[in-house]
């Protein structure tokens, strides 16, 4: 019966949202900015003509393209050649690699941080709007628990901003084959599922309970306001480990392929977003004693 | 004096709240009914300056509100409570109504003082007037809400709905304030509560999907409605197209009591109408000749 | 009538969000002297954008209807409220001016020509967002999101597409001189062409605010365009 009410709720949540229309206006705008901040991240960047190494056949073989007419050669490598190339940047196309790392750059860092301000403002009203629309007075003359009434509303929240996340998530898919070339799906999807997803989950759970208290939309609004630099603060904080474990032992002899660097990388990053997600059932825990204190 | 002539208001979409509207309005109270939709709200929007009228002519002691310094030039004669009465919720009753007055004009601070002290001995808030407005209960709300109207001596006082949500007490001590404004000056009270009409207007207008379907003294309306009104008591609800306006349960029955054209259940007696009843039996009518006029 | 109301006014405008402003600097010039430098400029857009769009949302506002029912022209109430604001924060920012001029480092009048205009047009922007969409969550996201996308890859814009150099918020003498010197142009030129549009920008966005008001129906949500209907 719980988990009814609750599914209930989250369901009502979602409708809600989107027919308030700023779910979609500010998926629309995240969309625009995501695709623009891609175009200027990668206006006026220097073109490599490295593609591969191959030093599993004798003599080794080096790929180059043509940056004038776009045509792949192949040539034996020269010795400095194979010296100045990392091992670890052997026997796989650098540009896949290249683009594949930018694309999970986007998707686990940059993207996170637009997406952090924007859940933490678009949700902080999300609880002070049933006051004011005096459905609040309709909602605790029910028999519903406070504790599941915010828990409804941190999920239903949540739930609500993910249309907008996967419609991000294509532009970025799309825009990026475009501009970066080839990359590896699996990756991205892989940096989306365990860094973006989780961290919008927080996100959704600090706009939604912290400000849950307050009386005013406005008011609302401003904490909301108040509390992005916390969680961009928080969020630089645990991404640190995404770019050590990246940047840092890839300037090593390190032998670990880079794709499987990057996989670590991904799973450190989101095993930390796991640990920081236990602020929202605090958060949660005093918003409910809080109610019914009050009460 | 306030003439409406031909007034309509189309919404976007082609909804018409106001159809071809003709009122004229003296001094006095004057009362406005109808049901939800039909286009009270709007036709007091329009007379309070909000709205400017698709077609039609509106004029208000001489100034055209079809013009935007017509329209001007009303509002410095007006008094307006809305339906949804909206108070900053950090202003005490003396800083609302402070702020009220300069909005008006007031710009004398010893000028409104001396009204506001003299308004809120009116509404009896003399005492709890330095609280903020959000410890405010709903009366004591609408009470403000009548102060403010009344700030800077207003020709026209248009109240939309005063009493919803009052008790019996507050509801009369409101109507009599209004009674006492309404000398010297025209007061315009819609109303779903007849009572409050039959009580308090010497004239009164009602309103059907747009349309003026009645203007004239409530006494008329109660006497078109004479020999339209029965009490019968009985085990069963009466039916014949008869409209049931109170039910009372007796020891000998349960009394109800009909309007409608005619009543042919056994031990009916006609009764003396009242406004309520006037009204029930004019949209009655209504209803009635628009089927006729669809069939 | 022309009745202000400064005292209400500032009531209603939040004025303690310019000590936010004021905390910001000087944490910035405590924690970077590099960047303390231009702290004025890379704090006061943004905190004066998200106050901006706090003042007026018609969609947040509890006595909408009896503001605009009143004789007193309604665009004295975006005045009655962006007058103090404005105040608060330019007295931050002359502060903040004067510590940094102290240091000897930038004559004051640069580095107002470097923080005000920013600052203006990120307040029309943040105003006007919050009265066309009703809602002030919406403008106080587009402001920090605009700004802080702007902050970190606006140059890199510039570089690719030269002539954005006009919209550019955080344009500095140097980087208008460089522009110049590929643009064929004297760099004094544009960076003045930089800060006039600006305010321009600012000057509009207000204007539209102000026009806007005169439509009462819009403003109260009464014929709302689908994006601008209130939650009701």
């Amino acid at each position: 019966m719980v988990a009814g009410m609750l599914g209930r709720i989250i369901r009502m949540e979602l409708t809600l949202g989107w027919r308030r229309r700023l779910l979609p206006a500010v998926g629309i705008f995240l969309v625009l900015l995501q695709v623009g901040l891609m175009l200027i991240g990668t206006s006026g960047r220097g073109q490599t003509d490295f593609i591969m190494l191959d030093d599993t056949v004798q003599p080794p073989l080096i790929t180059r393209v043509d940056l004038a007419t776009g045509q792949e050669y192949t040539e034996v490598a020269s010795l400095e050649e194979l010296e100045s190339i990392p091992v670890n940047l052997r026997n796989m196309r650098f540009d896949v690699f290249s683009a594949t790392f930018q694309m999970v750059a986007y998707v686990s860092v940059i993207f996170p941080l637009v997406l952090g301000i924007t859940l933490v403002i678009t949700l902080a009203d999300i609880i002070p709007v049933d006051r004011q629309l005096r459905v609040r007075e309709l909602l605790e003359a029910s028999p519903l628990h406070p504790g599941l009434y915010l828990l409804a509303k941190w999920l239903g929240g949540w739930a609500a901003t993910l249309p907008m996340l996967i419609a991000a998530l294509t532009a970025l898919l799309v825009t990026g084959r475009l501009i970066l070339g080839a990359y590896e799906p699996g990756l991205v999807l892989l940096a989306w599922a365990g860094v973006t997803v989780p961290f919008a989950l927080l996100c959704a759970g600090v706009g939604v309970l912290a400000p849950a208290a307050v009386a005013t939309r406005r008011r609302a609004i401003l904490m909301g306001a108040l509390l992005v630099p916390l969680v961009l603060f928080g969020y630089v904080s645990w991404s640190v480990s995404f770019w050590t474990t990246l940047t840092g032992l890839w300037r090593t002899d390190s032998t670990i392929a880079l794709l499987p660097l990057s996989q670590s990388a991904i799973l450190l990053t989101a095993q930390a977003l796991l640990v920081a997600l236990q602020i929202v059932p605090l958060l949660w825990l005093a918003q409910t004693a809080w109610i019914r204190l009050r009460r | 004096m306030i003439t409406i002539e031909h007034l309509t208001k189309r919404y976007r979409g082609g909804v018409a709240a106001l159809d071809d509207a003709t009122l004229t309005i003296g001094s006095g109270m004057f009362g406005l009914v109808g049901p939800n939709g039909a286009g009270k709200t709007t036709l007091m929007r329009i007379l309070a300056g909000l709205l400017r009228p698709t077609s039609g002519r509106a004029n208000v002691f001489g100034h055209d509100l079809s013009t935007w310094r017509g329209r001007q030039a009303s509002k410095a004669l007006l008094g307006y409570l809305p339906q949804d009465l909206g108070l900053y919720p950090n202003l005490n009753a003396i800083e609302f109504l402070d702020y009220m007055a300069i909005l008006k004009g007031v710009t004398s601070a010893s000028a409104r003082r001396s009204q506001i002290d003299d308004l809120l001995q009116q509404v009896r808030l003399t005492d709890v007037a330095r609280r903020p407005l959000r410890t405010y209960s709903g009366g004591m709300k609408r009470r403000v809400g009548i102060a403010q109207a009344l700030l800077g001596q207003p020709r026209l006082i248009i109240v939309d709905e005063p009493t919803a949500g009052l008790d019996p007490e507050e509801r009369i001590r409101f109507r009599n304030l209004l009674a006492d404004a309404s000398i010297g000056r025209t007061v315009i009270l819609s109303t779903h509560i007849i009572e409050d009409i039959s009580q308090s207007c010497n004239d009164l207008a009602a309103l059907y999907r747009g349309r003026v379907i009645y203007h004239g003294p409530p006494g008329a309306l109660i006497e078109a409605a004479r020999g339209h009104v029965w009490t019968v008591t009985a085990d069963t609800r009466p039916d014949d197209g008869l409209l049931v306006v109170s039910t009372l349960q007796l020891a000998r029955g349960t009394q109800y009591r009909v309007v409608g054209e005619s009543c042919t259940s056994p031990g009916a007696e006609p009764g003396e109408p009242s406004l309520e009843d006037g009204y029930i039996w004019l949209m009655a009518q209504q209803r009635e000749s628009l089927r006729s006029g669809a069939a | 009538m022309t009745a202000l109301s400064l005292r209400y006014g500032v009531r209603l405008s939040l004025p303690w969000l310019a000590v936010v402003s004021a905390v910001a600097i000087a944490l910035l010039m405590i924690a970077s002297p590099d960047a303390g430098m231009r702290a004025p400029t890379l704090v006061l857009p943004l905190a004066m954008g998200v106050h901006a769009a706090l003042l007026f949302a018609p969609g947040d506002e509890p006595s909408l209807e009896l503001l605009l029912a009143a004789p007193r022209l309604p665009y004295w109430i975006l005045l009655e409220r962006l007058l103090p604001m404005l105040a608060l924060h330019g007295a931050v920012g002359l502060a903040a001016t004067a510590l940094i001029a102290a240091k000897g480092y930038v004559p004051p009048a640069e580095l107002i020509i470097d923080w005000l205009p920013s600052a203006l047009a990120l307040t029309g922007l943040g105003l006007l967002i919050a009265f066309v969409t009703r809602r002030a969550g919406l403008s106080v996201l587009v402001v920090l999101l605009l700004t802080g996308g702007l902050l970190f890859s606006v140059d890199s814009l510039i570089l690719r597409f030269p002539h954005v150099f006009i919209l550019h918020p955080f344009l500095t003498p140097g980087l208008a001189y460089a522009l110049g010197i590929r643009l064929g142009m004297d760099g004094d030129v544009l960076y003045a062409l930089n800060r006039l549009t600006l305010v321009l920008l600012a000057l509009a966005a207000l204007a539209r605010t102000v026009f806007g008001l005169r439509d009462a129906l819009r403003v109260l949500g009464l014929d709302a365009h689908p994006f601008q209907r209130e939650d009701t």
